[in-house]
């Protein structure tokens, strides 16, 4: 006899409709494994599955199909008053990092999950003495415009070598 | 229920699962069948979002039953 645990013999048990095909298994559930799962896929497809952060259903590509390799993309992000209230769920499990300034930009909190399940956070913090640099354009300018008059120089002065070679010649 | 390896291959159907980061190094736990990988996992994925694992448990327990969202 099984004793282990068992929900679904629990009183007051509900299942949802979508998961309904679970009782539809033998107990052992060992009699026809592939049934199970096809059950379970049927499940997945009909039910809203809860990765916390959006409302994505899970769709099941057609047998035999390979997982496409696409990355998403896009920033995730809010801005917070506090890192505290920052939610594990609204950092999503597809690779992207998620982007939190405080309201007053004084400091970003980038939050990212590793493979193993834990949560990476790393704080930013603004640096009051820093500056942007300035635009180095006019220097730019400056240079172009020496590297300018000095080609023009040049090309006055290579026509007439030309000119004195074809004489010679 | 199905096998460590039958569970691998029907979620690495899931571009949502074989793409991201944290399903790759779980389908790669159900593969090789390291239950102490797994469980320490589940320990980091409870310790970040901050509940228990019997809270977990109850959790997984409320979607499969009544198809609520975490």
């Amino acid at each position: 006899m099984n004793n282990q645990f068992d929900p679904r013999m629990q009183p007051g048990f509900n299942m949802s409709p979508a998961a309904q095909s679970f009782q539809t298994m033998p107990p052992d559930g060992r009699t026809n494994p592939s049934s199970y799962i096809q059950n379970w896929q049927n499940n997945m497809n009909n039910m809203n599955v809860g990765n916390g952060y959006s409302n994505n259903t899970m769709q099941t590509p057609p047998q035999g199909m390979q997982p496409q390799n696409s990355q998403p993309t896009g920033f995730v992000g809010r801005y917070v008053s506090s890192p505290n209230e920052i939610m594990a769920s609204e950092v999503p499990m597809d690779g992207r990092v998620s982007i939190f300034p405080t309201s007053d930009l004084q400091e970003v909190y980038l939050k990212g999950w590793n493979s193993n399940g834990v949560m990476i956070t790393v704080k930013y913090i603004v640096d009051p003495t820093w500056q942007a640099p300035t635009p180095e354009t006019p220097d730019v300018i400056r240079r172009l415009e020496n590297l300018e008059k000095t080609v023009a120089a040049n090309n006055k002065k290579t026509p007439a070598k030309n000119s004195q070679k074809e004489g010679n010649e | 229920m199905p096998s460590m390896q039958e569970m691998a291959m029907f979620l690495q159907r899931y571009p949502q699962i074989a793409n991201s980061p944290q399903g790759q190094e779980f389908l790669s736990i159900l593969r090789s069948g390291d239950v102490a990988r797994g469980e320490q996992m589940a320990q980091n994925f409870c310790s970040s979002y901050g509940v228990t694992p019997q809270e977990a448990l109850a959790k997984a327990q409320q979607f499969f039953m009544n198809g609520k969202n975490f």
